[in-house]
């Protein structure tokens, strides 16, 4: 039987294209090692363009439901928002008077607890991204710098800067996978080290001793009253000494569209 | 169809869930030999959304999925055919 012989010349090719990625692939690995916001600095100017339209579509879209709902339906849904909106004014009275006695009390003993905040526009959230971490249009032009805290919501605490450019910055959630930070469990006053599971869930363990309940509010140690968490579900098992306390931030990360930068905080 | 998908996985990378992006790297890695830009969007990705905190302390999650994605996808390439 007689096989023609193959011709190596596309394999050598082959092989030196193959070679030649590889190598451009390692050089733009290095490249993002050594200076890790090279690559960011360079497309956020461009993603921005496409974020804020994406945001603008999204808007479109998102309501388009609400142009093909009935009169009626909104009817009924503006009163019952309208009755929730009565409800609630009462207590955010109470609530601004007691923040003015707060700060009044603090000035008296010369601190403050008054942050300097600018708002932002979330360009990217979870689950576009993996890492449990925004992208918002404010940056070091700004006044923005690395390690300012992030609110929501107004007093919602979810997060701080990570990296800073002109115009945008990334932030980075406290809820990261596998990053601790010490909380104050609100009735306790009990100090203990929360472990974050992304999108805004926690996770910590304290002895069985210390009363906690479902809806217990979770704190930061600063000076600034804020919300961190809520107490959603408590574990206990028998024949274990310690309790795991799971707890979530009180905002949706995957549907934020503001937050506030405190360029105050440190 | 290799323009196509790396339309598509730009479009992934800006916008969409990024479990989506995966089903459509994984998808182009089997469909194109040497699917080579797999790992440029990793690196993309660690860039544009991954901090110094990375996940679980590991800082290049999206690099390292990539490379290995690719490797495992010209091995079953190699071990398997289809029209």
């Amino acid at each position: 039987m007689t096989y023609l012989r193959r011709t190596n010349v596309n394999a050598k090719k082959s092989r030196t294209t193959t070679i030649l990625v590889v190598a451009i692939l390692v050089v733009l690995f290095a490249t993002h090692y050594v200076f890790p916001g090279a690559y960011a600095g360079l497309f956020y100017p461009v993603g921005t363009v496409f974020w804020k339209t994406e945001s603008g579509l999204f808007g479109f879209f998102g309501h388009a439901g609400a142009l093909v709902s009935s009169k009626f339906s909104l009817v009924k849904e503006n009163q019952s928002l309208r009755q929730e909106i009565a409800a609630r004014d009462a207590s955010a009275l109470l609530i601004d008077s007691l923040k003015a006695e707060n700060e009044s009390l603090k000035n008296s003993l010369n601190r403050s607890a008054a942050g300097d905040d600018i708002l932002g526009i979330v360009l990217s959230r979870p689950p576009v991204s993996a890492y449990d971490t925004l992208v918002i249009d404010i940056g070091s032009d700004d006044g923005v710098s690395k390690g300012d805290k992030v609110y929501a919501d107004g007093d919602t605490l979810i997060g701080d800067i990570a990296e800073v450019y002109a115009n945008q910055s990334k932030v980075s959630l406290f809820s990261t996978p596998g990053r601790t930070i010490s909380v104050i469990l609100g009735t306790a006053d009990v100090t203990a080290q929360a472990k974050g599971r992304g999108l805004g869930n926690f996770q910590l363990n304290i002895p069985v001793e210390v009363g906690v309940k479902e809806g217990d509010i979770i704190a930061l140690p600063q000076i600034r009253p804020h919300t961190f968490g809520i107490v959603e579900k408590i574990i206990v098992d028998s024949s274990d000494s310690l309790q795991t306390i799971l707890f979530k931030s009180p905002v949706n990360i995957n549907s934020l569209r503001f937050v506030e930068v405190d360029r105050n905080t440190k | 169809m290799r323009t196509a998908f790396n339309i598509g996985l730009i479009i992934c990378l800006l916008f969409l869930p990024w479990w989506l992006g995966a089903i459509v790297l994984v998808a182009a890695c089997l469909a194109i030999r040497g699917f080579y830009e797999a790992i440029l969007y990793g690196i993309l990705a660690d860039a544009l959304y991954g901090t110094t905190l990375g996940i679980h302390g590991f800082q290049y999650p999206a690099t390292a999925l990539a490379v290995i994605l690719v490797l495992i996808s010209a091995f079953l390439r190699d071990k398997l055919a289809w029209q």
